[in-house]
């Protein structure tokens, strides 16, 4: 009960630091995969790490619309919500590809943000993201759908794999779809503060699960 | 029947050839990577052009700084690639 006092108390401070937090994880997530991607240019790695461009840009968007949302004329508003479910769509759909993107194209290297197959992502993100201006829901109820199709790939991936981690990838996919589910539930009953913190506490579990795995491989470096 | 090797093991078993000798003709590399002609020309292009590989006045190939690097990372790359089943 302290915890949800502080936490309405303070709400706006936590939501700042928060934030900060996820954008910082996705940050780290992209900043320590640069090296071994130059290396490598290896296709998987260039959409995982688009992914977590993404959901970084997400989360300032996010950030700066529930600044503005009191203080600036409604068009601002709209416009970044529309941006903010653009690149949370894009970054989720990014990373659905780079577990299935073998099935699409050869290895050939070309840029990292902008390629054909990038593009429609971002037409889908955009169509999407502007369909969520009628109905928020929609924003959920696609990325439950993506998560559930990320969540059977992964498990698929599990039992081919000889690694442990794909136990946690499976377990950060699932996080993140109850996540996604609890967002979904939040529009129409609205969750309590308590709820707020489950929610978020289970959104940010994926993001550090996805930093440990990459920390992870760095580890066996001699 | 040998199973297909994907680009990066291609990469690596090429560099690690590579790293085993100073320099090495164009035709003997041919030999001990098993590729076909075709698919050696495009990969000695690729290590080419990211400077992992370089060919001296004798036409000679002989792995760079960069190659080794790339030598070095590969369990890693290998390991976040089966991490995230990528």
């Amino acid at each position: 009960m302290r915890i949800v006092t502080f936490a309405l108390e303070n709400k706006e401070l936590l939501r700042v630091i928060y934030t900060l937090f996820i954008v910082s994880l996705c940050a780290i997530i992209v900043l320590k995969t640069d090296r071994i991607f130059k290396l490598s240019d290896y296709q998987g790695l260039r959409y995982f790490r688009n992914a977590f461009f993404f959901y970084g840009i997400g989360w300032i968007i996010l950030g700066i619309l529930m600044d503005i949302q009191v203080s600036f004329p409604v068009q601002y508003s709209l416009i970044l919500q529309v941006l903010y479910s653009f690149t949370t769509l894009t970054g989720s759909l990014f990373l659905l590809y780079s577990l299935t993107w073998k099935y699409f194209e050869k290895e050939k290297s070309h840029n990292s943000l902008f390629s054909p197959k990038s593009a429609v992502i971002y037409l889908l993100s955009l169509f999407l993201g502007i369909i969520t201006l009628k109905r928020g829901v929609i924003l959920e109820f696609f990325q439950i759908i993506i998560f559930f199709i990320l969540l059977m790939i992964s498990l698929h991936n599990q039992i081919k794999s000889k690694t442990k981690f794909t136990n946690y990838y499976v377990g950060g996919v699932l996080l993140s779809l109850f996540f996604w589910s609890l967002k979904a539930i939040n529009r129409v009953i609205n969750l309590d503060t308590l709820g707020d913190i489950i929610m978020y506490l289970l959104g940010s579990i994926f993001y550090i699960i996805f930093l440990v795995g990459i920390l992870n491989s760095n580890k066996n470096k001699k | 029947m040998n199973k297909k090797r994907d680009r990066l093991t291609i990469i690596k078993e090429i560099l690690t050839i590579l790293s085993f000798k100073k320099t090495i003709k164009p035709t003997r590399l041919l030999h001990s990577s098993n590729l076909s002609p075709q698919m050696f020309k495009s990969y000695i292009s690729e290590l080419t052009d990211k400077k992992m590989l370089e060919i001296n006045d004798k036409k000679e190939f002989l792995i760079t700084l960069k190659g080794r690097s790339f030598l070095e990372e590969y369990k890693e790359i290998e390991k976040i690639i089966q991490n995230f089943g990528l």
